[in-house]
């Protein structure tokens, strides 16, 4: 599995959809080695956020995602079609909501503060609404995958270093998004694969 | 200094300040005109002022409490000098505000505090500034700003505006507490729209309450709002484009056409607006698309000069984009995209 970053403002139909567009040609391009792949959701996360509330599990509760990222998840469900092509709307899309305030955990000092997994699952409601949460028993993190203790101290570290990386502005053409390659007129081609990532996270994870 | 606008020919506005460029001032270690250069130039260099702020003021700060009980933990404490050589009291005091200011900016609030009190503390001679200062409680109002403390940093707003109901820096910070706060993004839009129905010429403002509508998908309410701002830019390529991808996004028939009609704009303001060369091809797109979706005979035939217009369009943006992306990695894909493109044609 693979994200793509498209933006980071508030998307519009030209953004999204040329990124979309982009993205799928690109998939289909790397059709020829690789199995069927499809666009399966898309991520957000909030601009403001509260300090983490918890309730007496631990979990965090309230964060939904914005309402346009749910708008523009309705949006891209009913518009692309499974691989088959039969029409129907993708039953299966998710809308991925990357928690704010735990991202705040992982620019702590201490790697033991970064609390996982960083994300929350959402998908279409009776009201076609992304705002009914998938619930923890069908999603695989690295908190509670096959990597089990092992799995969740890689995640931290990497998510640790990635995040010290970024506050202190090191990291020079890191990570970018659609978004950039089009301010940057053209540059920064590289933000459907974000190579630079891929390599970051290889070598964090030794 | 006067200039003229590489682009327009116009010339630019007087700046005051430092004959030499940035680079070269820093390469000198000249702090005071390093200072001057980012006040003339209004540039938001947090950390250059920071670290050329405290070396002209001769700032210590002590980031580790070296004291031997642990109890006595006030976190890092900074001294500021009273008096500093070489530095008049007026360029002192706008030094220690441009740094207080960039101190909030990154988050290094005892810097903030010791400026402030620096502030109202004056020299040895004389305490220059009283604190009833309206330029002062500014300040003091985003010291309690940053440490969290909304309530005080209201009630030295609201009394900014008992003194002068025009202030606008004042009801600007009021609502800036709001946008900080997650769950009050109605009540800030308010105190946004307050502020804009007594302030209707402050474009910064136009932009913000823009981007604030586009977060509630309120699409109408953010095109009247860069409407606004391109009174005052007519000639910025990227407002255009913003405004063109609001239309198009809003949807609907005249939409689409303003769509078009300002992403067309955009690209001839700026043929290097690779953002408005996507948009005009997805504003065509969507026009094409409004097109399709009208009942009748007539309408559409009314439209077929609109129509021969939007394929052109798209035509001539699938060759900027084909030109642009000659010979790079994304070439394959967007050539692939293209031709999906003109398949719907």
């Amino acid at each position: 599995m693979d994200v793509v970053p498209v933006c980071h403002e508030v998307p519009t139909k030209p953004i999204v959809d040329m990124a979309l567009r982009l993205t799928d040609a690109y998939l289909r391009q790397q059709q020829n080695l690789e199995e069927g792949v499809k666009i399966i959701g898309w991520y957000t996360a909030n601009a403001n956020t509260s300090t983490i509330e918890t309730n007496d599990d631990d979990d965090d509760i309230g964060e939904l995602p914005n309402s346009s990222a749910c708008r523009i998840a309705s949006s891209m469900a009913e518009n692309i079609n499974d691989s088959d092509g039969n029409g129907n709307a993708n039953e299966d899309f998710v809308l991925l909501l990357v928690s704010t305030s735990r991202l705040a955990t992982c620019v702590k000092e201490d790697v033991e503060d970064v609390v996982l997994p960083i994300c929350k699952v959402f998908e279409k409601d009776k009201s076609r609404a992304f705002t009914l949460e998938v619930d923890d028993g069908r999603v695989i993190t690295s908190a509670n995958g096959d990597g089990g203790d092992d799995g969740i101290m890689v995640g931290r570290k990497i998510l640790s270093e990635a995040m010290q990386q970024i506050s202190e502005y090191s990291v020079d053409g890191g990570i970018f998004d659609f978004v950039d390659h089009l301010t940057e007129c053209g540059q920064k081609g590289d933000w459907i694969e974000n190579g630079f990532v891929k390599q970051f996270v290889l070598d964090s994870a030794r | 200094i006067t200039s003229r606008n590489p682009t327009t020919n116009q010339p630019t506005m007087m700046t005051t300040g430092p004959e030499e460029d940035l680079p070269t001032l820093i390469a000198r270690q000249d702090h005071l005109n390093i200072l001057r250069y980012i006040r003339a130039h209004k540039l938001r260099e947090p950390r250059t002022v920071v670290t050329h702020g405290e070396l002209l003021l001769g700032v210590i700060s002590d980031d580790e409490t070296k004291n031997d009980n642990d109890d006595d933990d006030d976190g890092p404490s900074v001294t500021i000098p009273r008096r500093q050589r070489g530095i008049g009291n007026a360029e002192r005091l706008a030094a220690l505000e441009q740094i207080c200011v960039a101190s909030l900016d990154l988050g290094n609030l005892p810097l903030a505090e010791a400026c402030l009190d620096a502030i109202q503390a004056g020299t040895s001679s004389n305490s220059l500034v009283s604190k009833e200062s309206s330029r002062y409680r500014k300040l003091l109002g985003m010291c309690l700003e940053a440490s969290g403390d909304y309530d005080g940093a209201s009630a030295v707003y609201d009394r900014l505006l008992q003194d002068n109901p025009s202030n606008g820096y004042a009801s600007k910070r009021k609502y800036c507490i709001l946008a900080a706060q997650p769950g009050k993004e109605t009540e800030a839009m308010q105190a946004l729209n307050d502020y804009l129905s007594k302030h209707s010429g402050d474009i910064a403002a136009w932009n913000k309450m823009a981007e604030a509508c586009l977060a509630t998908s309120d699409f109408q309410g953010a095109a009247y709002c860069y409407e606004e701002v391109i009174l005052g830019c007519p000639l910025d390529s990227s407002i255009h484009a913003k405004l063109g991808e609001v239309y198009c996004t809003a949807g609907g028939m005249a939409n689409a056409k303003l769509a078009r009609k300002h992403l067309a704009q955009a690209v001839q303001l700026d043929p290097n607006n690779l953002r408005a060369w996507y948009g005009l091809i997805a504003a065509a797109e969507g026009y094409l698309e409004e097109v399709e979706r009208l009942s009748g005979k007539g309408r559409k035939e009314a439209e077929e000069e609109g129509v021969e217009v939007a394929k052109e369009l798209i035509k001539f943006g699938g060759e900027k984009l084909m030109q642009v992306y000659k010979g790079t990695d994304m070439m394959n894909i967007v050539e692939r995209m293209l031709k999906q493109s003109s398949e719907l044609l």
